[in-house]
């Protein structure tokens, strides 16, 4: 049977699943091959449960779900020769040793490299003759991390991978994160909390709150579109109706404002009002995303 | 490759459970030995062996399916190019095998003490003898199925409490004077009882193991219980 | 080279601009000659560890602006404009005086206090020298 071969690391279209208090609804994301998606949302956003439906650990109730251009469920095992997996809430055979997991996931993949895999033990400062009830977490993660990355999979996904990790095992993590866009095949998914590593690494952003997409763009536009403008406003003098405007802070003659598609022509618009721009700042992923999640909690809920 | 990585979590079961394994023999043979030794060995012996044959099956079962739910590892066994079914199936039959072999050994051995010199007046239990070990099978079945389906670990002694309960039941009835008296004989008698017996303990096996694969075929949430 | 390179999230600059920045620095007291290669997106973004996007950006606005030449198939190379090296520093002093500028506005100097100042330093700078 021929596949069809899709230019995509993966494409969610109109996924929905419904729990007994968490509905995920209409969910639609694609990533392009070798490109790195940050995924950003609070606990209980609907980050996991995305990224186990990717992996066929559950079934979508509608939509459709594909990776590397297998059809998830059905071809999900040909989907994940492709990919490598590693979450937060993961763990290792705990009767065996870390060496024992490097042969066993060496038999399984025929892209193992065992020289890099010895490169990472070092780097990840892990002795493979150590069983694995004797790790530590963050130890147990930088395993788990160690086993997909020699695999050289093509598409990594990894959920809140840095949670319990120390900020130099950081350091090496995201280096060796790096060291997979040199291939311009290779595809990263990365859920977590981190915004500051995610505003740094990733090429593609979505946003996820409460079971739905809130925003999903690629991240230079994303730090384009967002500022924060600081007005001096007189008395006497009222600021324009504006549309795009997500937050407006009025204090005693001083105004801050929050814009999610900021144009330098609205500077002009502003002046023009009477008012005076005393600051006009670029946000950090972490101050858009807060943005964007509040002003769609509030949209939902009128 | 993807049979490769079924037999691979197989193997990786066995292993696993090989100590369960090979204590439940020593126990086992150690209780038939132990039966030779009078009236008195007999009867511990007799129990010993019971115990061993059920509560290996209980263990195997037990920690084979829930431990690597509760570790969490099962994430990491599901990340694998394997279908979820697959993965489920997996388990299945690691269980069957995990228990298949220590009990086909001790049924072996223990039937075949029939056969032996020393018990030649009372070949006729060979009957007995495979009625119960096949009722100790068609437990184990049950068992496995069942905590497949449990989600806790208080559910799962309920599970366990209702197959003791089974058992108990069994013995009492096997153990009726007008069940035994026909088999002390030197001849194999195959009894009306003795076969239906064998007969509604295959089909337990039969049957659960129909249900779970029909149950696992139609999950939906591989993370979770059915 | 990319070793060198500094990218910092603590610095208002967005990541694009502090890269254009650091590559127009290097060609502006010829670490890069008109003509060098300079490393390719993926290749920089790896280095670095910032995003390819990023780096694409980058190269792209210093490929409008005519600091760098991208030749398909053939990778990135600083432009041949010979003119380039002092245009930059023309660019990078326009810049510096601008900063110092603004940073004299927050001080409320004026016009003649910041030339004053610019002559004192020239003073302590050659004093120091001697």
């Amino acid at each position: 049977m021929t596949q069809q071969v899709s230019p995509q690391a993966f494409a969610l279209r109109g996924v929905s699943k419904a729990f007994r208090y968490f509905k995920l609804e209409n969910l639609s994301l694609e990533l392009p091959l070798g490109q790195i998606l940050g995924l950003v949302g609070p606990n209980g956003a609907g980050k996991s449960t995305t990224i186990r439906l990717l992996m066929g650990l559950m079934t979508a109730e509608t939509g459709s779900i594909e990776v590397l251009g297998h059809r998830v469920p059905e071809q999900v095992a040909a989907a994940k020769a492709g990919v490598a997996f590693v979450s937060d809430d993961m763990r290792l055979f705990s009767g065996a040793t870390l060496a024992w997991h490097m042969r066993f996931v060496a038999s399984i993949y025929p892209e193992w490299d065992e020289a890099y895999a010895r490169t990472l033990l070092k780097h990840f400062n892990l002795r493979a003759e150590q069983g694995v009830k004797g790790l530590s977490r963050g130890e147990h993660i930088k395993s788990m991390l160690l086993l997909a990355l020699a695999r050289r999979p093509r598409l990594l996904i990894l959920d809140e991978p840095t949670s319990g990790l120390d900020p130099v095992a950081r350091h090496e993590l995201l280096t060796e994160l790096m060291q997979i866009v040199r291939d311009e095949s290779r595809s990263i998914l990365f859920s977590s909390h981190n915004t500051l590593d995610v505003e740094r690494i990733c090429d593609q952003i979505a946003f996820i709150d409460r079971g739905r997409l809130v925003d999903a763009r690629d991240k230079e536009s994303f730090l384009d579109r967002w500022r924060r403008i600081s007005l001096d406003v007189p008395t006497g003098v009222t600021l324009p109706r504006l549309k795009d405007v997500v937050n407006l802070t009025l204090g005693e003659q001083l105004a801050t404002l929050t814009t999610d598609r900021y144009e330098p022509a609205l500077d002009a618009v502003l002046q023009a009002s009477g008012a005076r721009i005393t600051d006009v700042q670029r946000m950090s992923l972490e101050e858009i995303f807060v943005a964007s999640v509040m002003r769609s909690r509030a949209e939902v809920q009128s | 490759m993807k049979s490769s990585v079924f037999w691979a979590l197989v193997r990786k079961d066995i292993y696993v459970l090989r100590g369960f394994m090979i204590i439940t023999v020593a126990v086992g043979l150690a209780a038939l030995v132990g039966m030779r030794f009078g009236r008195i060995g007999f009867a511990i012996g007799g129990i010993l062996f019971l115990t061993a044959n059920v509560a290996g099956g209980i263990f195997i079962a037990m920690y084979s399916l829930l431990t690597e739910r509760k570790e969490q590892s099962n994430l990491f066994a599901l990340s694998l190019p394997i279908s979820g079914f697959k993965y489920d199936l997996a388990k299945l039959v690691s269980g069957y095998v995990g228990y298949g072999i220590p009990w086909s050994v001790l049924t072996a051995i223990g039937l075949a003490g029939y056969f032996m010199p020393y018990a030649a007046a009372d070949r006729g239990m060979f009957v007995y003898g495979l009625v119960l070990q096949l009722f100790v099978m068609a437990l184990f079945s049950f068992v496995l199925v069942w905590l497949f389906v449990v989600a806790s670990e208080v559910l799962a002694g309920l599970v366990i409490l209702i197959s003791n309960i089974c058992f108990s039941l069994f013995m009492v009835t096997l153990n009726q004077p007008e069940v035994t008296r026909p088999l002390h004989s030197p001849h194999i008698v195959w009894t009306p009882f003795a076969l239906w017996a064998i007969a509604g303990e295959l089909a337990v096996i039969a049957l659960s193991t129909a249900l779970a694969l029909f149950a696992l075929s139609r999950r939906r949430d591989h993370l979770r219980s059915l | 080279m990319h070793s060198a390179f500094v990218i910092s999230q603590t610095d208002p600059r967005p990541l694009y601009q502090q890269v254009k920045d650091q590559l127009r620095h290097r060609i502006a007291v010829g670490a890069l000659k008109p003509g060098d290669e300079i490393p390719s997106i993926r290749q920089l973004a790896s280095d670095i560890r910032v995003s390819v996007i990023t780096i694409k950006r980058a190269y792209l606005e210093l490929e409008l602006e005519g600091v760098i030449q991208t030749r398909q198939g053939r990778g990135s190379f600083v432009a041949d404009n010979a003119q380039l090296g002092d245009s930059l520093k023309e660019q990078e002093l326009t810049q510096h005086l601008r900063s110092a500028l603004s940073a004299a506005a927050l001080l409320h100097l004026t016009e003649d206090q910041l030339v004053e100042r610019l002559r004192e330093l020239r003073r302590e700078d050659s004093q120091g020298r001697s």
